[in-house]
């Protein structure tokens, strides 16, 4: 025999569930726009009869919740993650590299190519008219700028290089930071499950983190199951890792610190990042750190990633080479080809060994006495960088010194500067051709380079949009489908109501019935 | 699959970021005219457009040279062009002096235009351009060919015709004294100084005739010593002297000769210096016309040039401005799409 009272407990639940429906749907759509939210749903299932007292327990007991739980699929997270690393190191280096390209800001009009132009056509000028002191004056400006151009293009190139070494230092920070909360995260979760209790809201939470720490570096995921916890949950440990160390595990995390380089070699006073517990230099295959390395590192040597190093590299040879050939008619390969600057005599007729380009301002007589203690050309050449390339104090301060003239001087005499604008016209002044071809090529491979990066980082981004879509597709709000659900609840509610007062007719009718 | 909302809107605003990127590369190129902002955008025609402005560039350094020495060679061909009328009315001059009817007066007014046609002479050896002494060699400083108190020319600084011609009536002790104080002064013939302009690649012109290659650079056998030899002869001398110097010893010995005026070989001497001055002509009108080719051959260089540059770097208008209106209107399509879809939802419809 059932219980008389059987009708109004099983409406009652009906009431209890879809309350809990309607709250579990007022949530999701009260989280449509929250990031890293995952939607929930009632699990609820119906409840079978109870046998005990009757024979005849044939009738439903009517529905429970279960639980509520959240929606999601743990391997597009994954995926997610892995995505995300290379997205982070292109993302990273695409903005950096067309930063470079307009450091070096070509094509324009105040570009290399430009000062490149000013400055020849200023030799031409001074060919035809060489005793002419504008056109002198004229030559020496746009030597400057030339100079300058090399000077700025340096500097800022290894301000990007500093910039690197800085983010570098915060993007450590962000890891240990995100290491230590997520490991917090792990430690309640696993309290909170084992209370019987919702840890829905933690694990998106969590999920969120480890998007944004897979950005950073190429961490590796793991989650293994321990045992059950006392709630009756699965105890799952989450352990993160970057090349094999273990940065999170469980609860525990540990640090990553920066270190100064002091081995007095390319990296010198950059920041190394080891491990705090062992000490360890860390390996970074991915994402934003790897992006800022490669870009602060590089070489490009050796298949190293042609980073910032790379070009400061290309700049100096340029000024290296650009002012050897200039100043001494020697090219890159060491030979002695033409007359150059140091060979022609100033306007006086006498005035020779003047050493047009120069470092820092040196004076000619210093190079010269540098030059008669036995120092080879390349090796006084070896002191000028794009960064210090200047034009040497005689220059500066005389325009009588350039000299346009052979030997024999004479004010029309201009032999010196036609083999100077001839040299600066040869192919073989750099192993790579004319000054133009050479400046020419560095552009290239950083066009080339930085067009790769913008292309990986599109494609990249399409990959991450992708899988997030799937993600989201999974995982989201859906405010149509909490609509319906909505009115399914609404009317299930009112359903259930109308059930109790239905019961409690019968109830009435029941006792009403009694009592005459 | 499952749309939900913030996919809904993600997937909006990632297609609205692309084409509002489209439209604004579209508008980028239209709004400076040129196919690429950075190398990246297109590396190979980032390369050529350094290679190809260079190449303008360098052509336009080349017209300049090549109108300079077109100036230059115009008043070097002026200046010859008027040294030989004045050595055709020299050597008219001379044959007419011959004449044996010839009265004194007329032979004195003869010299005196005969004087007149050397300083002119002078006047035209120190053609200046732009305040530069065309026929001077390196040395466009200085005028080349100046007289001492006595009338004797230098060139450069240096007695061109110190052994002669001399009047016979000369004290050769006092002579001999002013050779041995100047022996130093001598012009001796030295190195080409010729002046190149670059007008090629690897084409260097040569645009200056030097002074001695049109008055000749021997003592004594030049235009100024038939100058000297002719006005010594109007003025009615028979015989002039050379002096001829030994500067073997210490010393220099200075000996005189005597030598008879022959008309023969005035006029010869003549013909000599009117050849030299023609070959010169001939030899810069050769160099002015190749200087003129060039500049026509330039001028179709920087067309050229100009024209692929131009090709490789600027966009096609047409093109261009089609490219703007489609991602304008693609855009703006969107925009309508996404407000539309976005805005929606069950919601809307349930009462």
């Amino acid at each position: 025999m059932t219980s008389p009272f059987a009708g109004l407990s099983i409406a009652t639940r009906g009431l209890y569930t879809s309350q809990a429906g309607l709250l579990v749907t007022s949530n999701n759509i009260s989280n449509v726009s929250t990031v890293g939210y995952s939607r929930q749903v009632v699990n609820q299932s119906a409840v079978g009869p109870a046998a005990v007292y009757s024979s005849n327990g044939i009738i439903g007991e009517g529905s429970q919740v279960n639980s509520v739980d959240r929606v999601r699929n743990g391997r597009l997270d994954e995926k997610y993650w892995r995505e995300n690393i290379a997205l982070g190191e292109w993302e990273t280096k695409a903005t950096t590299l067309t930063e470079i390209e307009s450091v070096l800001g070509e094509p324009s009009d105040n570009g290399f190519s430009t000062v490149m132009e000013d400055f020849t056509a200023a030799l031409e000028d001074l060919s035809t008219n060489p005793s002419d002191t504008s056109a002198r004056t004229c030559v020496r400006e746009t030597a400057l700028a030339l100079c300058e151009y090399l000077n700025e293009s340096a500097e800022r190139l290894s301000e990007l290089r500093n910039d690197m070494n800085q983010s570098l230092q915060t993007a450590v920070t962000e890891i240990n930071s995100y290491a230590t909360q997520i490991a917090e995260l792990n430690n309640k979760i696993r309290l909170v499950s084992a209370s019987g209790a919702s840890t829905n809201e933690m694990e998106d939470q969590r999920g969120l983190l480890i998007d944004e720490l897979a950005k950073i570096a190429n961490i590796d995921v793991k989650q293994t199951s321990v045992g059950t916890l006392s709630g009756g949950t699965e105890d799952v440990v989450w352990s993160i890792s970057i090349d094999g160390h273990s940065l999170v595990q469980g609860g525990k995390s540990e640090d990553l610190s920066c270190y100064q380089i002091t081995d007095g070699g390319d990296q010198n006073n950059m920041y190394g990042i080891r491990w705090v517990n062992t000490g360890n230099d860390v390996k970074i295959g991915g994402g934003v750190l790897k992006a800022y390395l490669d870009l602060r590192d590089g070489d490009g040597t050796d298949g190293v990633y042609q980073g910032i190093p790379c070009y400061m590299e290309q700049l100096d040879e340029f000024a290296r080479t650009f002012a050897k050939a200039f100043n001494e008619g020697v090219f890159a390969d060491g030979n002695d080809y033409y007359t150059g600057h140091a060979d022609g005599v100033g306007t006086d007729g006498t005035t020779t060994n003047i050493h047009f380009f120069s470092y820092n301002e040196t004076a000619s007589a210093e190079i010269q006495e540098l030059l008669a203690q036995g120092a080879t050309i390349s090796e006084v050449y070896s002191k000028i960088t794009a960064d210090n390339i200047s034009l040497s104090s005689d220059i500066l301060n005389d325009l009588d010194n350039i000299a346009a003239a052979s030997s024999e001087g004479g004010s029309e005499n201009n032999e010196t500067i036609n083999a100077i604008i001839s040299l600066l016209q040869d192919n073989d002044m750099f192993n790579k051709g004319t000054p133009e071809d050479f400046m020419n090529s560095i552009i290239a491979t950083l066009g080339t380079n930085s067009s790769y990066a913008q292309r990986m980082n599109d494609s990249q981004s399409a990959i991450v949009k992708n899988v997030n879509d799937r993600r989201t597709s999974v995982s989201g709000v859906s405010t149509n489908e909490e609509t319906a659900n909505l009115t399914i609840y609404e009317q299930a509610y009112e359903a259930s109501a109308q059930m109790v007062s239905v019961w409690n007719a019968v109830y009435e009718e029941t006792i009403n019935l009694l009592s005459d | 699959m499952r749309i939900t909302n913030s996919m809904l809107a993600t997937n909006s605003v990632w297609n609205l970021n692309n084409n509002l990127q489209r439209l604004n590369e579209a508008q980028e190129q239209m709004s400076t005219q040129c196919k690429i902002q950075l190398p990246s955008d297109d590396p190979i025609v980032a390369t050529r457009a350094i290679k190809y402005r260079n190449y303008v560039a360098t052509v336009e350094h080349y017209q300049s040279n090549v109108d300079d020495a077109i100036s230059w060679m115009d008043v070097t061909e002026n200046a010859l062009t008027n040294l030989n009328d004045v050595i055709q009315r020299t050597r008219e001059l001379t044959v007419q002096a011959s004449n044996s009817t010839m009265t004194v007066d007329d032979k004195a007014s003869i010299a005196k235009e005969m004087a007149e046609l050397k300083e002119q002479t002078l006047q035209i050896m120190n053609t200046s351009y732009a305040g530069r002494y065309v026929l001077g060699g390196y040395n466009t400083d200085q005028e080349p060919y100046t007289t001492d108190d006595d009338g004797k020319v230098l060139f450069q600084g240096k007695y061109l015709n110190i052994t002669g011609p001399l009047a016979s009536s000369i004290s050769e002790t006092d002579y001999a004294d002013f050779c041995i104080t100047n022996i130093g002064d001598m012009y001796e013939e030295g190195e080409d100084e010729t002046i190149k302009y670059n007008i090629g690649y690897g084409n260097q012109l040569a645009v200056n005739v030097e002074g001695q290659d049109i008055i000749g650079q021997t003592a004594g056998g030049n235009l100024f010593a038939s100058f000297d030899k002719l006005l010594l002869g109007l003025d009615g001398d028979t015989t002039y002297k050379t002096a001829e110097i030994d500067s073997s010893t210490s010393p220099a010995s200075v000996t005189f000769a005597s030598q008879d005026f022959e008309l023969d070989d005035i006029l010869d001497d003549l013909d000599t210096d009117l050849n030299r001055v023609l070959s010169a002509l001939s030899d810069i009108g050769a160099r002015s016309n190749y200087a003129a080719m060039t500049k026509n051959r330039l001028s179709n260089d920087e067309i050229t040039y100009t024209k692929l540059m131009s090709n490789n770097e600027d966009i096609d208008v047409a093109e261009a401005t089609i490219n703007v209106s489609t991602a304008q209107s693609v855009y703006e399509a969107a925009l309508n799409v996404s407000a539309k879809v976005i805005s929606k939802s069950l919601l809307d419809f349930i009462r």
